[in-house]
């Protein structure tokens, strides 16, 4: 039998339920295999003491991993920042809490760009996450420690966030699967808030099926959070007859060749299974990157404004509480999380807010727009994760070209929509390309379905690695 | 030069809800520090607001009340800044798309001419919590039980031109907000608060600059912060100074105004919609099932008891007393005298109600009780015997009337049988009234008086023992 380890949510509840294992060996194992592993990728930034987990549930017996930005009651939960080094929160996340309530048991929290800022996770307070394909190049972020941690196997399922693609992003560079549902789908309240209008919980397992297993347990209404859903997603289409787009402006300049060849192979292999592809345009994408860093940026300076030392977290001594309060921020945040709350703050400020607040939004206005006509004519968009596969660490400096990384991501997320990421091949280095499938809101099941389709298609192997190698 | 002072007022209103604006934790005044607090309204990492359906309901209803304007669909904005008490870095507010606009109300001003003062907004927001400095220690403690407690601010258009309008206006806004029940209104607990815009300006011309006094929370202060920044600004222009745009601060010990900050220093709040809270959409039906159930305002009230002969002051008075309110309105229904009614609740039953007593009646009782005395069947004795029994409660008025036979007699024969006996039986008395000292008449009087056990008509008796007297 295979290392347990290696085993996704779906085979572990089935061993499971049949008694092949136990709860206790499945905890032990995990357990041992961060031992193992997390020495060389450094995903965990806390983990959890406790023994096998008792639970109760249908799920129950099955360990998962948190982003560092979901609140855990009684467990340090940092946000990847210094500012919550000491925040131990009072209470859990909706979407954790409801996994418990299944009977999950949590391995401990996962690194994150701070505050989640950033694509490479190289903006983590407490130092970078390695990439378990190669453990020289970045997971991709924000949750680029949930990816590492599922890919390397050290979780079967991780929870991430995804405000621009920070699930999807790092799932492509990690070769995993990784799933962004529909903005209001899954409950924020917990969640630590980068871009409120923007941030959606997502997932990262190993298999499509496990997303499909476990989106149910995590949706549904949450009276805490105002901007939660009342009602289901509608029911899953199949595959055959499905209207497949292609936009034109996701396979543009600065798309590596490698990766445009990788997604339209899948692109193939959706027409060999049945769908309708097709090439379409959507003009309006070259907005998006702009009015999603002028959106997130805005809503980041006042979301952020509460760390001020005051109430928990660090807080640096100075004259008086102002003094103390700019000593805490300028010592405990990091470069990117103040290069973007001074962005913000600067196009909120008088003067500036009907040229760029509003315009944004204007902006925004019509990318939703355009993807509702787009939605008219194709069931599902079809394109690259990411321009380009995982990068070496250190190798991006400046903002500009990293913020340029997330054009084929950010979109979804101020349409509000779903989108999946899986591996559908891997470059000349052998590094996976991730394509991603992008539904309307509510689509979620058809946007699962079509990806659990193609992924049994493409095959893809995701024996848990640890730098190239199990 | 001729000035004018304009007063503008944005009145800062805790709603007496039970939970507070975002969250299910009580809304309660003092308590132990941070006992009324959770994630939510401590604004923790990850919490969440949810909009209490009750503050909206309140501000609607404050809204009917002021003639205003309701938005179906009115949004919530965050208002940045950074001070201690604030637990998110900002305030969670109404700025674009406030629930109300475009209102008005009128009071009567103390010459007795009709004012009426546009109210430019009302919209709902978030209180924040209290820094307590404790002696000369240089610490500070945050209690943040009021935070994210639910006030409304109501916006007034400049239209206020003395500080006793002001004062006017103020105690008439009172007067509805408790009729509406949506606040205590407890100035000294701060559940009202008061910023006051003033400038001065030439009779009829352009308006001048204004200064904001910030949190005046008292009447007298208001009046007085008015007054004297009204002053200070036009011995300014007369000088030949320059009023500058400022925020002050009342001192009240002092008598005076200081600068919180000037026009430089002054904040940009960069609002901008609430990602948090989608847009807050009123039911259908909501807004007109509460004005059906919005209660009478106080100066319809007041007009009312006018129109039926109730003195002013003491519609006033009335009007906003509640247990005064329902005998006055139980025994109106039932045609009772307005003035007797009006009169008694002033005098008599207002000394009982001061002691402490609870009225035990109704207003059918009361209207009893009026029309005994209104039609002269008990004389002033008899009235205050009975008001004595029916506070004991427990009898119907007819019942102690019978028992204690208060009735007024009004027999002529039998009365002069009594007037006789007492003009037979104090003949100095009579004497002294007819050598012309008036005063011996009460003698007399008082005499008939105890010979009827106090039942007698006293002008009826008057008269009486006055002919018998004069026929001597």
């Amino acid at each position: 039998m295979a290392e347990i380890y290696t085993l996704t949510v779906t085979e572990l509840k089935q061993a499971l339920a049949d008694k092949s294992l136990s709860a206790k060996e499945i905890w032990a194992a995990f357990n041992a295999r961060i031992d193992a592993a997390d020495p060389h990728i450094g995903a965990f930034l806390t983990r959890t003491e406790q023994s096998p987990p008792t639970l109760e549930g249908p799920l129950s017996g099955i360990p998962f991993a948190i982003k560092d930005a979901f609140c855990t009651n009684g467990v340090r939960t940092t946000a990847g920042s210094r500012i919550l080094d000491n925040f131990v929160p009072p209470y859990t996340a909706t979407v954790v809490e409801r996994l418990e309530q299944a009977g999950m048991a949590s391995l401990g929290k996962l690194s994150m760009d701070e505050f989640a800022m950033g694509n490479a996770n190289e903006h983590c307070a407490f130092g970078p996450v390695c990439n378990p394909q190669d453990l020289a190049r970045v997971p991709g972020g924000s949750s680029g420690g949930s990816a590492a941690a599922v890919a390397a196997g050290m979780a079967p399922f991780a929870l991430g966030s995804d405000t621009g693609g920070s699930v999807r992003q790092p799932a492509a560079f990690c070769g995993v699967v990784g799933f962004k549902p529909t903005y209001g789908l899954l409950s924020r309240y917990g969640l630590i808030a980068y871009a409120s209008s923007l941030d959606t919980p997502g997932l990262l397992t190993r298999s499509v099926k496990d997303a499909q297993l476990l989106l149910p347990v995590l949706s549904g209404h949450d009276r805490h959070d105002s901007t939660s859903l009342a009602e289901a997603p509608a029911p899953a289409r199949s595959v055959k007859g499905l209207r497949v787009g292609l936009p034109k402006e996701y396979f543009g300049e600065g798309v590596a060749q490698e990766v445009k060849v990788a997604v339209l192979r899948a692109a193939q292999t959706l027409r060999d299974l049945g769908a309708e592809v097709s090439d379409c345009s959507l003009p309006m994408t070259k907005y998006a990157l702009p009015v999603y860093y002028l959106l997130a940026c805005a809503e980041a300076s006042s979301n952020l404004a509460r760390y001020d030392g005051v109430r928990y977290g660090m807080r640096a001594e100075g004259a008086d509480w102002s003094d103390m309060m700019t000593k805490t921020r300028t010592t405990y945040f990091g470069e990117e999380v103040k290069r973007r709350i001074m962005l913000g703050t600067f196009v909120l400020s008088a003067g500036y807010y009907d040229a760029y607040y509003l315009k944004a939004q204007k902006g925004r206005t019509l990318i939703r727009a355009e993807f509702d006509r787009a939605f008219e004519a194709y069931d599902l968009l079809l394109t690259p994760t990411s321009p380009v596969t995982a990068w070496e660490r250190g190798s991006i400096t400046d903002p500009i070209s990293a913020y340029a990384a997330d054009i084929c991501t950010v979109s979804v997320n101020l349409g509000g929509l779903s989108a999946a990421s899986i591996p559908c091949g891997r470059d000349s280095l052998g590094l996976p390309v991730g394509a991603q499938l992008i539904g309307n809101r509510m689509s979620d099941n058809t946007v699962l379905a079509a990806a659990a389709a193609l992924e049994e298609a493409i095959g893809w192997d995701y024996t848990p690695v640890c730098g190239g190698k199990a | 030069m001729k000035f004018e002072t304009v007063i503008g007022l944005e009145i800062h209103v805790e709603l007496a809800t039970r939970t507070k604006l975002f969250c299910d934790c009580e809304n309660a005044f003092g308590g132990d520090q941070n006992t009324h607090c959770c994630p939510v309204c401590l604004g923790l990492p990850g919490s969440l607001p949810v909009i209490n359906k009750h503050v909206v309901e309140f501000a609607v209803m404050t809204g009917l009340a002021l003639d205003c304007t309701i938005d179906p669909e009115s949004r919530m904005d965050r208002k940045n800044y950074h001070y201690p008490d604030m637990t998110k870095g900002f305030q969670t507010s109404q700025r674009y798309r406030p629930i109300c606009t475009n209102g008005c109300l009128a009071f009567t001003s103390e010459d007795g001419t009709e004012r009426r003062v546009g109210i430019t907004e009302i919209h709902m927001e978030e209180d924040a919590g209290k820094l307590i400095h404790e002696g000369t220690r240089p610490v500070s403690s945050a209690d943040y039980n009021r935070a994210a407690v639910p006030l409304i601010e109501i916006v007034t258009e400049p239209d206020l031109r003395s500080a006793e309008d002001a004062r006017i206006f103020l105690a008439e806004l009172r007067d509805i907000l408790l009729e509406l029940g949506v606040s205590d209104c407890r100035m000294e607990e701060g559940s009202m608060r008061c910023d006051v815009n003033v400038s001065v300006r030439e009779v009829g011309g352009p308006l001048g600059t204004r200064t904001e006094i910030k949190n005046v929370n008292s009447f007298r202060s208001i009046t007085r912060a008015i007054a004297y920044e009204s002053r200070r600004q036009r011995e300014l222009i007369e000088r030949g100074g320059v009023v500058e745009q400022r925020t002050l601060r009342w001192d009240d010990a002092a008598g005076r105004t200081t600068t919180m900050r000037d026009k430089e220093n002054s904040n940009d709040y960069r609002y901008f919609p609430e990602p948090d809270l989608p847009p807050i959409v009123l039911p259908d039906g909501m807004v007109e099932q509460l004005r059906a159930g919005l209660p009478k305002m106080p100066m319809a009230r007041r007009a009312e008891y006018e129109a039926v002969g109730v003195p002013a002051a003491d519609a006033r008075l009335i009007a906003q007393t509640r247990w005064m309110r329902t005998l006055l309105d139980g025994a109106l229904k039932l045609r009772a005298d307005a003035r007797t009614v009006s009169n008694t609740l002033i005098g008599p039953l207002s000394a009982f109600v001061n002691e402490g007593m609870e009225i035990p009646f109704t207003g059918a009782e009361m209207a009893e009780y009026a029309a005994l005395v209104a039609q002269n069947k008990i004389n002033s004795n008899g009235a205050k015997t009975l008001l004595e029994e029916m506070m004991k409660g427990g009898k119907q008025v007819d019942e102690i009337v019978r028992e204690k036979s208060l009735l007024q007699v009004d027999d002529t024969e039998a009365l002069k049988a009594v007037a006789v006996e007492v003009v037979s039986e104090n003949p100095a008395a009579v004497e002294s009234y007819l050598s012309g000292k008036e005063k011996a008449f009460t003698a007399l009087m008082g005499a008939a008086m105890k010979k009827t056990r106090g039942k007698a008509n006293p002008a009826v008796m008057r008269e009486l023992i006055l002919s018998l007297i004069v026929k001597e």
